[in-house]
């Protein structure tokens, strides 16, 4: 009964909430200012609306006394930039107050000559915000944005809003659509012109996308080939005539720090890169990565030897990776050669990467052999969609695949037969593509095997760390790392797969990212064979995008059908810069 | 004699017999109507008169008719005409009468001459007139018959009895309204005749008028038509409201006695009102009228109506107009003296303060002019017509001033023929502006800031030629104020001319304002700034309530205002805005155009002065910024800036739009750009620079080629100690950490949440930064066979 009327009373109305206490500030003695929420002025401002009492300097005492009309009108001004619309003065000969109202909230967002392809609808945190000159700014702005997005090279924007109705009305002539021409090179320094374009993630004579050049823009600068980059457009009677202005600086950069991975572990780094070698920006990056776990010094080259516009280069790399995990502990040192190339569409990227790789591996802990040596053919491809990657920071869209082989027969220097495949994928479904997102649904798996007639086990001629694992962050969340290991060896395969929805415009403060997830996984001893049990690991999240990347923590409870359930527990996972 | 010959004769001897009886028979017959006319002239023949009427056009009913003739002598004759039920319908007008009766005497003769008219009794009438074209007259068909007319009646010499009209019912039919009414006009009593005659007009309430009524009264002072007459009007009408427009009265009651007998020469007496709520006119005049003088004296007081329009008193206003020569050209003499007194109603001000004006302002105007006589618009006048103002002496304000016109011309034929030289010379004065200042102090109309701790005088006036014609007056003003540190010496001088357009029903006068401001000695200060975005001074115009733009549109589109305004600083002479963040004042060159329907064009110039930019000493060497004719087109800027430094002069280029100026930057021996941007913003080349600080030129490289850096923000940044530069561009934003001091910095520009930086990098401070490294990039290290994720705080160095 009880439990009834007090269901029944989470309808009943709520009492309207009691008018809150205006606060009160003086910036200066004749002046009150009133409201709900006071807006902070710079002191520029507080000097016009107050006066200056300072007057030994070149200004003097002119801007000494602001009279009451003076300052009332600066004021509306200053209130006007901050979406206060509805002030009002109570005027005294001696000064005034001022109750500054509630700021006007966006009532409605309303294109004129918006083509039907730029959807002004997906724009979010528009409708509801407070009307500012500032938020006019950003309308603008992602207008002009989402129409070059578009093909729409150059745009013409404006906008205005009526502080009364609260709907902002954005006026545009967008033109016509147009292809991306050509690229212009200036201040590229040594470089050949032209080289820039192997980061390219467009491609001429295709539809204009100002975001393609951003990502390119980013591609150029994640790489270090350049110090500063910009790229900006023209449109001409070809299509669009992009300028790329570099700024070289020095080519060689030296980096120590310390941070932390997906698996919460500290980290140490140093690395060195040469990333300007010759007029066709070859790399030497020399890498040395340190944790509890793993400890890693990697020496990479990327060649450019063919014709210079040619995305083709080839790249040898030498190793030394000592590894202690859980279930086991290795050194290893590998070599590799690989040609690598990479290919752009208007949608995807695509890189690929194959050539002969030589591991000499060290097992000290851990079924396997004490010394083993191992010559494979490695390849490793890579499909990102572009919108995946440009939202890298912030992921909401696109998809990505990974997949590596590594192929070699016991004959050919190696202990013995072991060919692994690892195939990785994720992909996000940003709701009504709205921007920013109201929600993500995201779903991800990762299938691995190794094709060998060894099997994991005391005596196997498999070093520990081509097995299989599953654990952690990475696919079962509910699971410590590396935690499964399918009877204690690990395992020929493993495959996972998982499901998360992300609430991104939750009402929790600080702007706070709830979400929900279901992680799920097999292992099993034959290549391409799944045993039971199936592990899953449902669990909830939290996430935050702070200025320096996003922190993300996880609660998950890991259970394994048909099994003891002392295997079942808890699972607790803080991170950082690891998105799903 | 031959038979042919005999038959010949005896024919013509009868044709004369018989033409000799047939003149006789004439003649008698002539004698018989002469001495009886009531042969010819009686109800029979006058039975068959309206089918020969019908056969003209005119269609004459009536249902009883008795006419009679009679013989009073020979040459004299009399007749009465009486009808009942007489109806007529003409192309013009149409009426119906219950009793016309009309009785005459004539004498024959050539031409027939009426000398009795009357009595005339006309009653119960209802008749019918038509707003018709008028037919362009035949010019000699009109004099043939106004001779005729002339001829046929003479007023002088004939003698009129009793006449009685009383129409029960007239009306005039319009195009869209018809107006009816009553009319009686009657002798005043049985027997007097032209003696005295009284009428009544009146209007029923119609669309057009409410009510209007006429009352007449003619009286001969010796009651027969042969003595001097008196005659009376009294007139009141009052029109219908049409919609919101105010109910419109007007009354008049006029006295008019004739001096002499058979003489032109009389009094006259008119008091006179006309009200349209709220204008309204109050007049009396009286005076004479002579064969050789005309004279009046006026009072009156008339509200415009118009708030910002004065309400005009004239009192004791005297006219002579007399003949003083035989010259046919100018035989007259006009001469006015006229006080006149107007109310100084100021443009009404919500809560201006009291500003001790008097009520009102009193002048006279006075003319001497040559004109003809009797008065006539389309003869020569010349002479002199002036006004002069009494002085204004108040605690704020002094002032005065007279007008003095010469005419000459005729006036019909203004203004093509008519030629005014107007000479103007009047003031209004502010002695003392500090007295302005205080008044206004506490007030919303109050003097701002930094214009308020001024002291000096303004004067505002008009001097010189007026074109009265052209409704054209010469205007200027003067400031010469000034303080400790600021000055404003401003000498405009203009034309205000109120110009006809619109059509000859429907006439719109467009005030037209030609200023041209010279900005002689300014020196303004600005507010203190700090190094920091500057605050907005205006409303962002994007933001504004949708009727009141609208209001605002439609107001400027009927504004009949039309101006035409140079502002302009002396070639030698610029002004100076005093800043804080300027060690010298800057020296300004204005030289623009305004009309109402082009916003600025013209150009505003900046001076060569001296500056700290980028923490050495700089010199401007030019800024020119051009506003172009087109109306939504950005202003063109054109600058230069040179900073000087030990082994090379770095000049910094500024062009393009103001909305989105480029930089450019040159230097003496060459740099590279980058270079340049290095030692300005750091003040060491790019290869001494910190990786962040090397980003951060490039940073300043993309913002400035993108425009992004407003000429406030670039002089903000140049005058800021940078740490590093970020700029985003995807959002255009700029950002700017600077150095405070030893270990503190802040973040200019955006906030952090709000930039977007390369991949997943953000630079903390001098090399450091965050760094978040997707195990699988193309970075190389790909040693780790799992994908993964790394966030690192980084130390870097580039060399």
């Amino acid at each position: 009964m009880v439990a009834s009327l007090a269901l029944s009373c989470l309808f009943c109305p709520i009492p309207q909430a009691q008018a809150k206490k205006l606060k009160e500030e003086k910036p200066c003695p004749h002046i009150t200012i009133k409201g709900e929420n006071i807006p902070k002025f710079t002191d520029t401002e507080k000097r016009l609306i107050c006066g200056d009492p300072k007057t030994d300097d070149a200004v003097g005492d002119s801007w000494k006394s602001i009279p009451n009309s003076q300052a009332k009108f600066s004021l509306d001004t200053f209130l006007q930039s901050r979406g206060y619309f509805d002030a009002v003065y109570e005027m005294r000969e001696d000064g005034f107050s001022v109750n500054v109202g509630k700021p006007t909230q966006v009532k409605a967002l309303v294109g004129v000559g918006s083509p039907p392809d730029l959807e002004l609808f997906r724009k979010r945190r528009v409708v509801g915000e407070i009307l500012t000159p500032a938020l006019l700014d950003k309308v603008e702005q992602w207008t002009a944005q989402r129409l070059q997005g578009i093909g729409y090279a150059c745009p013409e924007i404006k906008s205005e809003a009526d502080p009364k109705t609260g709907i902002i009305t954005v006026a545009m002539v967008p033109g016509e659509k147009q292809i991306a021409a050509r690229v212009i090179d200036e201040s590229s320094g040594g470089i050949t012109p032209g080289i820039l374009d192997r980061y390219n993630a467009f491609n001429f004579g295709k539809l204009f996308n100002g975001d393609l050049l951003v990502l390119s823009e980013r591609r150029i600068l994640r790489d270090g080939v350049l110090q500063g980059l910009h790229f900006s457009n023209a449109c001409e009677k070809e299509g669009v005539v992009i300028k790329r202005t570099g700024i070289e600086g020095p080519p060689r950069l030296l980096t120590v720090g310390f941070g932390t991975n997906t698996e919460g572990l500290l980290l140490v780094k140093a690395s060195w890169k040469n990333t300007r070698i010759g007029r066709r920006a070859s790399l030497i990056d020399v890498t040395a990565l340190a944790s509890s776990k793993t400890q890693q010094v990697n020496a990479t080259m990327n060649w450019y030897n063919f014709a210079h516009t040619s995305r083709r280069y080839i790249q040898p790399s030498i190793a030394f990776i000592h590894a202690n995990e859980n279930p086991y502990e290795i050194s290893e040192v590998r070599t590799q050669l690989h040609e690598a190339t990479s290919y752009d569409s208007q949608d995807i990227g695509l890189t690929f990467k194959a050539g002969p790789t030589l591991e000499f591996i060290k097992t000290a802990r851990g079924n396997g052999p004490k010394d083993s040596h191992f010559l494979s053919f490695e390849t490793d491809t890579s499909l990102t969609s572009h919108y995946n990657e440009f939202y890298f920071k912030s992921p909401r869209t696109g998809y990505r695949v990974d997949l590596t082989t590594f192929f070699n027969s016991d004959p050919i220097y190696s202990e013995t037969t072991a060919e692994r495949i690892n195939l990785d994928w994720e992909a996000l479904w940003n709701y009504r593509n709205f921007d920013p997102p109201l929600w993500v649904l995201g779903f991800r798996g990762g299938l691995g095997t190794v094709v060998s007639g060894e099997r994991p086990g005391p005596g196997t001629k498999l070093p520990p760390h081509f097995l299989r694992y599953l654990g952690g962050s990475e696919n079962l969340r509910g699971f410590g790392r590396q935690e499964l290991t399918d009877k204690g060896s690990g395992a020929m395969s493993s495959v996972s797969a998982g499901v998360e929805w992300r609430w991104v415009e939750s009402p929790l403060p600080f702007d706070l990212q709830p979400f929900v997830f279901t992680d799920l996984g097999l292992l099993g001893l034959n290549p391409l064979d799944f045993d039971s049990p199936l592990y899953w690991s449902p669990g909830l999240g939290i996430r935050w995008e702070s200025p320096v990347g996003a922190l993300r923590a996880t609660l998950a409870h890991g259970y394994a059908s048909g099994q003891p359930p002392e295997v079942s527990h808890l699972q607790f996972y803080f991170s950082f810069g690891e998105e799903f | 004699m031959g038979p042919i010959a005999s038959k010949f004769l005896k024919v013509v001897k009868w044709s004369l017999l018989s033409l000799l009886t047939l003149v006789l028979l004439i003649v008698i017959a002539l004698g018989v109507v002469l001495m009886k006319p009531s042969v010819l002239i009686n109800d029979k023949t006058l039975a068959l008169a309206p089918r020969f009427l019908r056969k003209s056009g005119m269609d004459i009913q009536w249902k009883a008719a008795h006419v009679t003739a009679d013989s009073q002598s020979l040459k004299n004759k009399s007749f009465t005409f009486a009808f009942e039920g007489l109806c007529a319908d003409l192309e013009a007008a149409s009426g119906c009468f219950d009793k016309l009766a009309l009785a005459f005497d004539v004498e024959l003769g050539m031409p027939v001459k009426l000398f009795t008219a009357g009595p005339v009794e006309i009653l119960g009438g209802d008749v019918l007139v038509k707003k018709t074209q008028p037919k362009p007259p035949n010019s000699d068909e009109q004099n043939k018959s106004s001779g005729s007319f002339d001829r046929f009646i003479n007023l002088s010499q004939m003698k009129v009895q009793t006449l009685k009209v009383e129409l029960k019912r007239w009306r005039y039919e319009m195009a869209e309204e018809t107006l009816q009414g009553s009319f009686n006009f009657a002798s005043a009593n049985e027997t007097s005749g032209l003696g005295h005659w009284i009428g009544v007009f009146e209007t029923e309430k119609s669309r057009l008028v409410q009510s209007a009524r006429a009352k007449f009264d003619f009286e001969n002072t010796k009651k027969d038509g042969t003595g001097s007459w008196k005659a009376q009007v009294e007139a009141k009408a009052v029109l219908a409201r049409k919609g919101k427009t105010p109910q419109t009265e007007a009354d008049a009651n006029v006295h008019l006695t004739q001096l002499a007998v058979g003489k032109f020469d009389f009094d006259y007496r008119v008091k006179a009102h006309y009200a349209q709520k709220p204008r309204e006119v109050h007049a009396k005049v009286d005076g004479s009228y002579r064969l050789d003088e005309i004279k009046a004296h006026l009072n009156s007081i008339v509200h415009s109506g118009i708030p910002s329009a004065p309400k005009l008193v004239i009192r004791n206003c005297n006219l002579d107009l007399k003949r003083v020569s035989q010259s046919e050209t100018s035989p007259g003499r006009l001469l006015l003296d006229c006080p006149v007194t107007a109310d100084i109603i100021l443009p009404s001000l919500k809560d201006a303060p009291n500003l001790d004006l008097p009520q009102s302002t009193g002048g006279k105007l006075t003319a001497d002019l040559k004109t003809s006589y009797p008065p006539s618009a389309s003869k020569l006048i010349d002479g002199k017509v002036g006004l002069v103002f009494d002085p204004i002496l108040t605690p704020l304000f002094e002032g005065g001033g007279h007008v003095e016109a010469v005419l000459s011309g005729v006036p019909a034929e203004f203004p093509e023929k008519f030629k005014v030289n107007t000479d103007l010379a009047f003031k209004i004065a502010v002695p003392d502006f500090k007295k302005i200042v205080q008044k206004f102090q506490k007030t919303k109309w109050a003097v701002p800031a930094p214009i308020n701790v001024m002291a000096g005088r303004i004067e505002f006036g008009a001097k010189g030629k007026a074109d009265l014609q052209g409704g054209k007056f010469p205007l200027y003003l003067t400031t010469r104020l000034a303080s400790a540190h600021e000055k404003m010496n401003i000498d405009a001088n203009g034309e205000f001319a109120l110009v006809k357009s619109g059509t000859a029903k429907e006439p719109v006068y467009d005030e037209d304002v030609t200023v041209d401001v010279v900005l002689s000695d300014i020196s303004m200060a600005l507010p203190r700034l700090n190094l920091e975005k500057p605050p907005k001074l205006m409303a962002d115009r994007r933001i504004e309530d949708e009727q009141k733009t609208k209001k605002a549109a439609v107001a400027a589109e009927k504004s009949h205002l039309k101006y035409k305004v140079t502002i302009r600083t002396p070639e030698r002479k610029p002004l100076h805005i005093l800043s804080n963040l300027a060690d010298a004042p800057i020296p300004i060159f204005i030289s623009t155009k305004m009309t109402e329907s082009q916003s600025m064009t013209g150009s505003v110039s900046v001076g060569k002065f001296p500056l700290k930019l980028f923490r050495r000493d700089a010199k401007l060497e030019s800024f020119v910024m051009e506003f172009p004719s087109a109306k939504d087109e950005p202003a063109t800027v054109d600058g230069a800036i040179q900073v000087a430094y030990t082994d090379y002069v770095i000049r910094i280029l500024i062009y393009g739009t103001s909305d989105k100026p480029q930089v450019k930057m040159v230097s003496e021996p060459p740099l590279a750009e980058d270079q340049l941007v290095a030692v300005l913003l750091f003040g060491r080349p790019l290869q001494e620079l910190e990786p962040t600080q090397g980003e951060s030129v490039g940073n300043a490289k993309a913002a400035m080629a993108d425009g992004a850096v407003g000429l406030a923000s670039l002089y903000v940044l140049a005058s800021t100690p940078i740490e590093s530069l970020g700029y985003d561009p995807e959002s255009r934003e700029v950002s700017a950490k600077v150095k405070l001091g030893e270990g503190t910095s802040l973040n200019l520009g955006t906030s952090a949440a709000g930039s977007e930086h390369i991949g997943v990098r953000r630079r903390l401070s001098k090399h450091w930064t965050v760094t978040t490294d997707f195990a699988n990039g193309s970075s190389g290290s790909s040693a780790t066979e799992q994908n993964g994720l790394s966030a690192f705080l980084e130390w870097s160095s580039r060399y």
